[in-house]
């Protein structure tokens, strides 16, 4: 068993914003977010882009790391790209001297019909491609557009065209770098901070609201002991894996319906044995003088170094400039 | 009245099936108590109700002359502490020290107190250089000896020790029981046990079997009486059985009644 497993996406390290209290960092982010949707400027937004990773930089984080964090959102920002290039049709055609990238397509019986083989080919000869499946994809379904530029053979079914505009490179680009700066900043937050600083810094910055403040106390206290436990409960789901599967549980193989039951296997016990555990340490909890809402002490308070100060007033310079220039310019 | 009083004490988890019938007993300040029992003999039961976690039907419970109930138990559960069974499972806080920290937390202790406090009684259990490890890196002896840190930071007067080691391997039940034996002096103890090794560590034994009493006394006394263990589905000592042997034996040995004094002094050596 791994006794070192880190969860979340915390890189251990002693940069100025490992160092931030995770209140400061939560509020400053929350407000860099805000300002993304404030500003609609292409440069600007390109700047504070720039800025974002000026300070990803600072921190001395491993960049392929932190760029792997973003594949997870690749395929969604490709897909919002192609959705506000297609259907945004105002403003000026794009055109690049005499060349302008508006297309005329004739969809044929033929074209239709060879598009449909290429197809079922692409769907049979599919299990043997396996590394350049994508690709391939995108070479088949650019071809089938090009065979319907060429041929004009009737009868013909629908004329459509495509057009590319320039409103819709802007917006399409405004989208790119909101998504991108969002995702920089989420990701700079997740990697410098320890989960368990990420709980302490909600509960801190929620700490002034007294109606709000048992509640807080309470979710703050489940947030640490579900932090604590997923350690523990992931290695217990290993040692059921490994014992269902030396019962015979195949968990790689089968047809779907296989797998479900055999995923049944695992979430049944995990699920008594989690009851099991939150019984006992109710118990435990409640032996040591726990009550839910009520007033605790802290061990961990927060430390306000002059760090925290310098980037309150950044926030506060920063957030009056977006604005100011929202106001006056129009930015 | 002694420190910790129990008279008649009854409780049911089902209908009819009582887990405790009838408990009378009386535990005195200092004494470190041993109680032996099978599973299901209603040994939990008893410390769950002493620390107030469930509720007695009928009876009446003192510690320190306090009666047991709803309004006092806030009181009494500063006077009482108790170490689980499963280490993993009353491990609340993300590391050591606040683990440590969680029940002062909940008493509203200052932090520098906090701080402190936490030094010195991770000292005490030899925890000290592992304050900011996670409970993954911990082994279960190790985890257990942090639980009896956060109850001992408390300052109870009573601690109460629910088969604390048994998922424990030998080395953790070997370091448990050191700190057990270090802190007896202070503390009243009651070690609740299956195992007739451990509880021969102790001043006094009391088997239960049924959700009844059946034997109190010193180790001594409790296991001249073989029969009782065995009928309370104990595991008696080897030597003991070894001693049942000689006395019942056809074989000529020479000096029984010898062999089975230096049996019965190997079984209670500590």
């Amino acid at each position: 068993m791994n006794n070192k497993m880190v969860f979340g996406q915390y890189v251990e390290g002693n940069s100025w914003i490992h160092r931030l209290d995770a209140s400061t960092k939560i509020i400053v982010l929350f407000f860099m977010m805000i300002s993304l949707f404030i500003v609609s400027n292409l440069y600007f937004l390109l700047g504070i882009l720039c800025f974002i990773w000026l300070i990803v930089l600072t921190t001395k984080l491993p960049l392929n790391q932190f760029l792997k964090s973003f594949r997870a959102m690749a395929t969604l920002l490709c897909f919002t790209l192609i959705f506000q290039i297609l259907f945004n049709t105002t403003g000026e055609i794009i055109h690049i001297g005499k060349f302008t990238f508006s297309f005329t397509f004739d969809l044929t019986i033929l074209s239709l019909i060879i598009g449909i083989i290429t197809l079922l080919l692409y769907i049979i000869l599919g299990k043997w491609i396996h590394k350049y499946r994508f690709i391939t994809f995108i070479i088949l379904v650019l071809l089938i557009f090009y065979l319907q530029t060429i041929i004009h053979i009737t009868p013909i079914i629908v004329t459509y065209n495509i057009s590319f505009h320039m409103n819709a490179f802007y917006s399409a680009s405004r989208v790119f770098l909101r998504i991108l700066s969002l995702l920089s900043l989420s990701a700079l937050l997740t990697f410098t901070t320890k989960p368990i600083d990420l709980n302490n810094g909600i509960e801190t910055i929620f700490h002034p609201l007294k109606f709000l403040r048992k509640y807080v106390s309470i979710f703050g206290m489940m947030m640490s002991i579900a932090l604590r436990f997923i350690p523990t409960l992931f290695n217990e789901s290993q040692k059921i894996l490994k014992a269902q599967a030396s019962r015979g549980a195949d968990f790689q193989e089968g047809s779907i319906k296989q797998k479900i039951g055999q995923i049944i296997s695992l979430l049944i016990p995990m699920f008594v044995i989690s009851y099991k555990r939150a019984e006992d340490l109710a118990n435990a909890m409640e032996a040591r003088g726990y009550i839910p809402g009520d007033e605790r002490t802290k061990l961990h308070i927060t430390k306000f170094r002059i760090t925290d100060i310098c980037s309150y007033i950044f926030l506060v310079l920063f957030f009056t400039f977006v604005i100011l220039s929202k106001v006056l310019w129009g930015l | 009245m002694s420190f910790i009083e129990l008279q008649d004490v009854y409780f049911r988890y089902t209908k009819d099936d009582y887990a405790l019938n009838g408990i009378n007993l009386s535990i005195n300040r200092g004494e470190h108590v041993c109680i032996l029992g099978h599973n299901g003999s209603g040994k939990s039961t008893l410390a769950k109700i002493l620390v107030g976690l469930i509720e007695k039907k009928k009876g009446h419970i003192y510690i320190d002359g306090i009666e047991l109930d709803e309004k006092t138990i806030d009181n009494i559960r500063q006077k009482i502490g108790i170490v689980f069974q499963n280490p993993d499972n009353q491990f609340v806080g993300v590391t050591v020290e606040d683990d440590i920290a969680f029940g002062l937390e909940n008493r509203k202790v200052s932090r520098d107190e906090m701080i402190k406090l936490i030094n010195q009684f991770s000292s005490k259990v030899s925890m000290q250089d592992f304050l900011n490890r996670n409970p993954e890196e911990l082994s279960g002896g190790e985890k257990q000896r942090v639980a009896i840190a956060g109850v001992l930071a408390m300052n109870p007067e009573v601690i109460i020790f629910d088969e604390a080691t048994s998922m424990l391997d030998p080395k953790g039940v070997k370091e448990v029981m050191e700190v057990i034996e270090n802190i007896k002096k202070e503390k009243t103890i009651i070690s609740i046990t299956h195992n007739l090794s451990e509880a021969k560590h102790c001043d006094r034994i009391i088997v239960m079997n049924q959700g009844k009493i059946v034997l109190d006394g010193t180790p001594e006394e409790v296991f001249k009486n073989t029969n009782v263990l065995i009928e309370s589905r104990l595991d008696i000592l080897d030597s003991m059985k070894l001693i049942d042997k000689v006395k019942n034996s056809t074989l000529n040995i020479n000096k029984k009644q010898e062999v089975e004094d230096a049996l019965w002094q190997y079984a209670y050596h500590k």
